[in-house]
């Protein structure tokens, strides 16, 4: 796997390589475009972990963060400790773990440590008991701080946020608690947020998630909770890669205009995207807007694409250089028919996604109505996108547009905002 | 009888709680004795805001030179920014701009950089600087909210015009937090610390307890110093008149819980008191009804005496039924006169009337007995391994009464069962009846008591049959004065009571009082 193939033909208008714990392939979003006007043109590079035996994984170094404020009392709290516990016991003895429960204060439960004597660990946990506010952002700090005195090339650091309330001690606001989880994600600490009940707030939640590139979770009832926690953390230990750098290069009058669903750095012809981990067997794709001026062109249309990742299984930087070109055709309608199914289902999703995350503002606003009619439009968007495509991904999020439209008012609104909520995220990021 | 038990039980749940109130009450009354004076409080408060403030401003000030200094680490800014002299942003600064973040910084201060705040704010601090401490730094802190988000800038005098950073507020958050998490100052439950941001909202707490709560006031607030001048620290306590309040409530329950205590108690003995009174009074009203009895019935056994012998020859049948009237006043007599006698607590005056029968024309008697009430179907049987006509000297009537006690008994008490088997039989020297019910029984702790005077076995739902709870004791004592004995026990075989009658011939001298 670590033979590097260089695929480079300027005909080719697809690659497909497998380097260190990837494989990639990129695609242009048609096989031959129309040279006579200006059009937009996507780009999607797809990465797929290579899976590893699990016996021989990367040690883990996880921190649980814990909301014990008042409102956890009852089934709540208890479940919380169930899954922590649960969590502690389908680690490793290499693995590190820490445990750290808020209320009005931060409380340092389990300093980070190699998980070697469980049963103390457990009977720790299990000493959790709800009282005061909810210091979230003290919490997430502490959960850092412990996280830090562990931090290997070769971990997989991840701190799983639990919270069923608003942060009403420390700053709370989703922009800081977004920039927070860029930091972290830069010290290569993922979070991933799971929100428990009616009540947290899953804009901070969210940001967290995504600008840290953990999951997020929207629970309804306590009872739930083992189950995302094993879900959680299972993914976890399935990373295989991390640090992964993308750096797309625009050739022959392609010029970049925006990323989709992720953070990108865009300059001048180039485009920057940083993705923190890649499961085993799990997908991520970049899908990158551009803007094509056949006028600007000396040549075929080019991207070269560079990547670097951080493999965990052989502890060691991975680099690899590609390049996908598609060719010119005289006729609009014959480039139209080349369009690459795969990577319109994505542009599809994530345009729709965009369209949603509207939706929601607008809904936030009081303009009910709007929100609803924009909602129906995606709906319909992705329906038609479905068949013309073959997707049935795209038909499943159709449905959960009309599930949104018809549920923007009355009791089950704040649920709903929050099932939005968790599916932007897994839109953008998790896919 | 299970009303009563009842009300026992509710009455000793009552004692119950009122004590562990009055435990629990003494206890929290221990506790707020400790509370301290005013005087107190506002020292202690001053000490914990000094020793905080002085922890926070250092911890910060760390933070800040740390970011300074540590050039490999650059999560501490987000954004750097060239400006001439006169702030504007240096040529070619924007065409330059190749990170999103720096023009979105650009975006986003526009009024910042426009009306050179920061520089003049730079300006204005290095006049101060200089005038008053001689200290030429050639950098200051800026601290300021834009959309409730607090920003942090760096400003640094080059040798043409200035650096502009801004630092990430998250970054520095999450690095104070855990910085200000270090500090753990005794606190105790009574105090709470607060670090609080312009808008007053919490940051950083130490101790537990929601301040937002009327337990706790405000003791003292101060703001930070420089660049955090708009961050404040407070100190809450427990709110004293709060404390004043709970010792008056506690003491009052206190009161409460212990007159709760006295009055159960008081109840509960005044019930029995009143049960054993009651029990007494209906013994005494016997008696003397009994005593009244006395007169009218030696009237009526001499009238038909002396009748008797007035018909003597002219009509046999009236004087055979004289002889009847005569023989049951006697009857009725002696029971008074027993019933009075254990009234007196003098039972050795039990007057016993011997009369020679055999045991079989006994136990003809007794079948012959008419019951008062047809609840049950009484089975007599007698075990013929006797001789028939076998004599024996026995106060009969007594003996009757007796067995009328219990028939009657099981009448009141084991009506359900419908059915009382009444069995004669002989053990050695004793002529024994028993007498077995198939009713609901009685406990078994009960059963020992069943022959003490005025005590009533708890039969649920029977609470109305009435009676003096003397009739089983005084049937005891006749038997035992036939040298036999009155026992009960639980029947071998199902549900129901089983009472052995057994006695013997009278002494010489009872016969012949």
């Amino acid at each position: 796997m670590k033979k590097m193939i260089t695929a480079f033909s300027m005909a080719l208008f697809y690659s497909l390589f497998a380097q260190g714990a990837l494989t990639v392939k990129s695609d242009l979003s048609q096989e031959q475009f129309y040279n006579g006007e200006k059009q937009t043109v996507y780009l999607k590079i797809e990465y797929t972990g290579i899976p590893v035996d699990q016996a021989v994984r990367a040690p883990l170094n996880l921190a649980l963060v814990i909301d014990q404020s008042g409102s956890m009392s009852g089934e709540k709290i208890r479940r919380a400790r169930e899954a922590a516990i649960l969590a502690v016991r389908s680690l490793q003895a290499e693995d590190i773990v820490s445990v750290i429960a808020y209320d009005s204060t931060v409380e340092v439960i389990v300093p980070a440590t190699k998980v070697r004597k469980k049963e103390q660990i457990i009977s720790k946990i299990n000493e959790l008991q709800p009282k005061g506010s909810t210091a979230l952002f003290a919490g997430v700090s502490q959960g850092a701080e412990e996280m830090r005195k562990f931090i290997e090339a070769n971990r997989i650091n991840r701190m799983i946020l639990l919270s069923d309330g608003q942060a009403n001690v420390g700053p709370s606001s989703p922009y800081v608690l977004g920039n927070l989880g860029a930091v972290l994600v830069e010290e290569g600490i993922s979070v991933s947020t799971i929100g428990l009940g009616y009540g947290y707030n899953e804009d901070l939640m969210s940001q967290l998630a995504f600008k840290s590139d953990g999951g997020h979770y929207f629970v309804e009832s306590a009872g739930q909770l083992v189950g995302v926690f094993e879900e959680e953390l299972g993914m976890a230990l399935k990373v295989v890669a991390t640090d992964i750098r993308t750096k797309i290069t625009c050739l022959n009058g392609l010029k970049p205009v925006r990323v989709l669903g992720r953070q990108g750095e865009i300059s001048d012809n180039n485009i920057d995207v940083f993705i923190h981990q890649i499961y085993g067997d799990g997908k991520k794709s970049i899908v990158v807007e551009m803007e094509l001026d056949p006028a600007l062109s000396d040549g075929e249309p080019m991207v070269k694409i560079d990547t670097a990742h951080n493999s965990l299984s052989e502890e060691k930087e991975m680099n690899a250089t590609e390049t996908v070109a598609s060719s010119w055709s005289e006729s609009k309608s014959k480039a139209e028919n080349t369009e690459v199914a795969t990577v319109m289902v994505d542009v599809l999703r994530l345009l729709a996604t965009e369209k949603n995350e509207l939706a929601l503002e607008m809904r936030d606003k009081g303009q009910v109505e709007k929100a609803k009619e924009l909602l129906i439009q995606n709906q319909n968007y992705l329906s038609q996108g479905a068949v013309r495509y073959g997707a049935p991904s795209l038909a499943e999020e159709a449905a959960a547009q009309a599930d949104d439209a018809s549920n923007l008012e009355g009791e089950d609104w704040a649920a709903q905002r929050k099932k939005m909520k968790a599916r932007q995220v897994e839109s953008k990021i998790a896919k | 009888m299970n009303g009563t038990k009842v009300k026992n039980l509710l009455l000793y749940l009552a004692i119950l709680v009122s004590v562990i109130l009055l435990f629990r009450g003494s206890y929290r009354l221990f506790r707020l004795k400790q509370f301290s004076s005013d005087f107190q409080i506002t020292q202690e408060a001053g000490r914990i805001h000094e020793n905080l403030l002085t922890y926070c401003e250092k911890s910060i000030n760390g933070l800040l030179d740390e970011s300074l200094h540590s050039p490999e680490n650059d999560s501490w800014f987000s954004t750097t920014v060239l400006l001439d002299e006169n702030g504007k942003l240096k040529e070619g600064q924007i065409d330059n701009l190749s990170k999103r973040s720096t023009r979105v910084f650009v975006e986003n201060n526009k009024r910042l950089l426009e009306e050179k705040v920061l520089i003049n704010y730079y300006k204005k601090r290095q006049n101060i600087e200089s005038d008053e401490r001689h200290s030429d730094l050639n950098f200051f802190w800026y601290t300021g909210y834009q959309n409730q988000n607090l920003q942090i800038f760096h400003t640094q005098k080059l040798s043409s015009g200035y650096r502009l950073s801004s630092m990430n507020t998250a970054y520095f958050y999450s690095k104070m937090m855990v910085e200000l998490f270090r500090s753990q100052p005794a606190l105790g439950k009574t105090y709470v610390a607060l670090l609080s941001d312009s808008f007053n909202v919490p940051l950083f707490q130490w101790g537990e307890g929601d301040v937002e709560s009327k337990q706790f006031k405000e003791i003292l607030r101060a703001p930070l110093a420089e660049p955090f001048n708009m961050w404040h620290l407070t100190v809450y306590s427990l709110n004293k008149n709060n404390d004043w309040i709970s010792v008056f409530t506690h003491i009052a329950s206190l009161i409460v819980s212990a007159l709760l205590i006295v009055f159960t108690v008081f109840l509960l003995l005044t019930s029995r008191h009143r049960a054993i009174r009651q029990a007494e009074r209906r013994v005494s009203f016997v008696n003397r009804v009994s005593h009244e009895f006395k007169t009218p019935l030696t009237n009526i056994s001499l009238y038909s005496e002396l009748s008797q012998m007035h018909l003597e020859k002219k009509d046999e049948k009236v004087t055979a039924y004289l002889g009847v009237i005569r023989s049951e006043v006697q009857r009725l007599s002696r029971m008074v006169n027993n019933v009075l006698g254990f009234g007196k607590s003098e039972k050795d005056k039990l007057e016993l009337n011997a009369s020679t029968l055999t045991w079989h024309s006994f136990y003809k008697e007794v079948k012959s007995l008419q019951p008062e009430q047809d609840v049950l179907t009484i089975n007599y049987h007698l075990q013929t391994n006797s001789d028939e006509d076998e004599k024996v000297a026995i106060d009969k009537d007594a003996l009757i009464q007796v067995v009328q006690n219990i028939v009657s008994n099981a009448q009141k008490y084991a009506a359900g069962g419908g059915r009382l088997d009444v069995d004669f039989f002989r053990a050695a020297e004793s002529y024994c009846i028993s007498f077995r019910d198939y009713g609901p029984g009685v406990k078994k702790s009960q059963l020992k008591h069943l022959f003490d005077p005025f005590f009533r076995a708890e039969h649920d739902g029977l609470e109305a049959v009435n009676g003096t709870g003397i009739g089983l004791s005084i049937s005891r004592e006749i038997a035992r004065k036939h040298g036999g004995d009155l026992t009960v026990e639980a029947a071998n075989e199902g549900p129901g009571l089983c009472f052995i009658l057994c006695f013997r011939e009278l002494p010489y001298e009872s016969t012949h009082r």
